[in-house]
């Protein structure tokens, strides 16, 4: 684990990615035993809700099928705020957090550039997000299997890899954040202030016609905008995520080689 | 690989301001090749800043800093090669034993810990603690090993000694000396004066950012400053010694001048003009370091 940074930072978010795993993974479980008494039961009755409360829950026909479920829940809320809380955790601690822990100099004393530790502590920020991500869909095939019924294994694909490409645009952002300016707190909060900008404009955006190009602005859209687990992730959606990662990467690298240390 | 011409570290002018703050202002000094060379001065004066340029944490505001030649800027990771550095306040992974500390430097450095086990014998350091367990003294030892136990070609320590006991002070000097005999060039920062004063070769004083004094041990001391006490048998005039180059008049009380004498001629002029009277004692004491320090910070020393 100590033989290089990417090793060290790994081994460093092991915990954060098994806990979360598992936490993933229960809340996967709990849905996918909910779904067929959910599909039953619950489509009528959410039919009858207030446009608005259908919008923040889901479509009452979304509930028919364990893709529309799924994409409800847990891929509309709690998957995606989890995997929020780890990738800027791990974007946070890559450099803002050495930073502002002192230990920077120290490693900074090494033969390294500056450079190459972004890219360590960016590579270990990919592969820690990978698990939990994995545990999250292991439970939807489990409990599928469990209680019997089927569904789109290549839609969970896509959904897994969209959130996973959430998780990497919110990472890196409070990666190259961090690695800019040196401080925590904007690492952690810019970052979590767009995530959460994010699930309040999906939600109204869908309500209020002037302001539906909104939705543009939330990451939200991209990520899950057109129901990947039953359409297939959108190449350009897809995209825009990537973008946000490799622009904040490529400014988080110039910033990081020219401006002094704290 | 050394271009002599250059010394193993050479600053032109460099100035290193924070805003309006200024760290470092037009410093400039040459370190050469097995040298131990002491960089002095209180908190503030701007040695870690001097240090951190040199390790490339930051970038002057103007002049220049050269390692072995290269711009820190440029060839950081050149330079970091053949460095063996401690920091200030020396702080690492908590959660992390000693041993775990050094083997991932280790690893980073592409390097073998020649020296580990024998840097952890002579300081008493237990390598498999973990470091949130460790007093300040002993997180210090880990910095130290980790400093020195690559076998590096320069030391840059930023108060190296910050932390120890008196014991492992000296077992610090000594170490300092076999590195030297070795042929290994020291750059130290410190603030306290016995220790520059028994392992350095030439010693740096900077107050406020700017370099007050520049020379070996004896420059500082032995042929610049002196303490003289007179006492006079007869009435003298207060002013007697006041316009001598190179004296100051600490004190003048019942006919009995002290003085700091330093500089060219100027002890020479004291017993001249002190002889124009009848001396009753004539005490003079050899200035430590520390009397030089403090005379040069206080700004006297003209």
């Amino acid at each position: 684990m100590n033989s290089n940074i990417f090793l060290k930072t790994l081994h460093e978010a092991r915990r954060l990615s098994l806990y979360f795993g598992i936490v993933l993974f229960a809340l996967g479980m709990y849905v996918a035993v909910l779904y067929p008494d959910v599909s039953e039961g619950f489509a009528g009755m959410i039919q009858d809700l207030p446009e608005f409360l259908q919008s923040v829950i889901g479509d009452a026909g979304e509930f028919a099928t364990p893709e529309g479920f799924f994409t409800t829940q847990p891929f509309t809320v709690l998957g995606p705020a989890i995997m929020m809380i780890i990738a800027i955790n791990r974007g946070m601690s890559a450099i803002a957090g050495e930073e502002e822990a002192d230990t920077l100099d120290q490693l900074l004393g090494n033969p390294i550039s500056r450079t190459s530790i972004i890219v360590h502590k960016g590579l270990a920020l990919i592969v820690a997000c990978i698990p939990p991500v994995l545990f999250l869909g292991a439970s939807l095939i489990l409990g599928s299997i469990l209680l019997n019924y089927s569904f789109s294994v290549t839609g969970l694909f896509h959904m897994l890899a969209s959130l996973l490409l959430l998780a990497y645009a919110l990472g890196f952002l409070a990666l190259g954040i961090g690695a800019s300016t040196g401080s925590k707190s904007l690492s952690i909060g810019i970052p979590a202030a767009v995530g959460a900008y994010g699930y309040i404009a999906n939600i109204l955006a869908p309500q209020v016609e002037t302001l539906e190009f909104t939705k543009y602005l939330s990451v939200m859209h991209y990520y899950i905008g057109d129901k990947p687990f039953i359409n297939g992730i959108t190449p350009w959606h897809a995209l825009v995520l990537i973008a946000i990662a490799v622009i904040s990467l490529a400014v988080g690298i110039y910033r990081f080689n020219r401006r002094d240390l704290n | 690989m050394i271009d002599d011409s250059k010394g193993v570290i050479q600053l032109g002018s460099l100035t290193k301001h924070y805003g309006e703050v200024v760290g470092i202002q037009d410093l400039s000094l040459q370190v050469e090749e097995g040298e131990v060379f002491g960089l002095l001065g209180p908190n503030g004066a701007g040695k870690t800043t001097t240090i951190r340029i040199l390790m490339d944490f930051i970038r002057p505001t103007s002049g220049y800093a050269w390692v072995f030649g290269l711009i820190p800027h440029i060839d950081g990771t050149e330079i970091r090669k053949r460095i063996g550095y401690l920091p200030g306040d020396f702080v690492t992974y908590n959660y992390m034993t000693g041993g775990a500390v050094a083997e991932y430097f280790t690893h980073l450095r592409a390097s073998k810990p020649l020296k580990f086990d024998n840097l952890c014998d002579r300081f008493d350091l237990d390598p498999t603690r973990k470091i949130a367990e460790l007093s300040k003294g002993n997180r210090q030892k880990v910095g130290l090993v980790q400093a020195f136990m690559n076998d590096p070609d320069l030391l840059i320590l930023d108060e190296p000694t910050s932390g120890l006991d008196p014991l492992l002070q000296h077992e610090f000097q000594d170490l300092l000396r076999e590195e030297k005999a070795q042929g290994k060039t020291i750059f130290l920062s410190s603030h306290v004066m016995s220790e520059v004063e028994a392992t350095c070769d030439r010693v740096c004083i900077i107050r406020d950012g700017e370099l007050v004094k520049i020379g070996t041990i004896a420059d500082l001391t032995g042929l610049s400053l002196w303490t003289v006490k007179i006492t006079f048998a007869d009435a003298v005039p207060e002013d007697a010694f006041d316009r001598l180059t190179g004296v100051t008049v600490n004190d003048t009380t019942d006919n009995t001048f002290t003085l700091s004498v330093g500089g060219d001629g100027a002890m020479n002029s004291v017993i001249k003009t002190a002889s124009q009277h009848q001396v009753a004692t004539f005490e003079s004491e050899h200035a430590s370091l520390e009397d030089a320090f403090l005379q040069y910070y206080s700004g006297d020393e003209d």
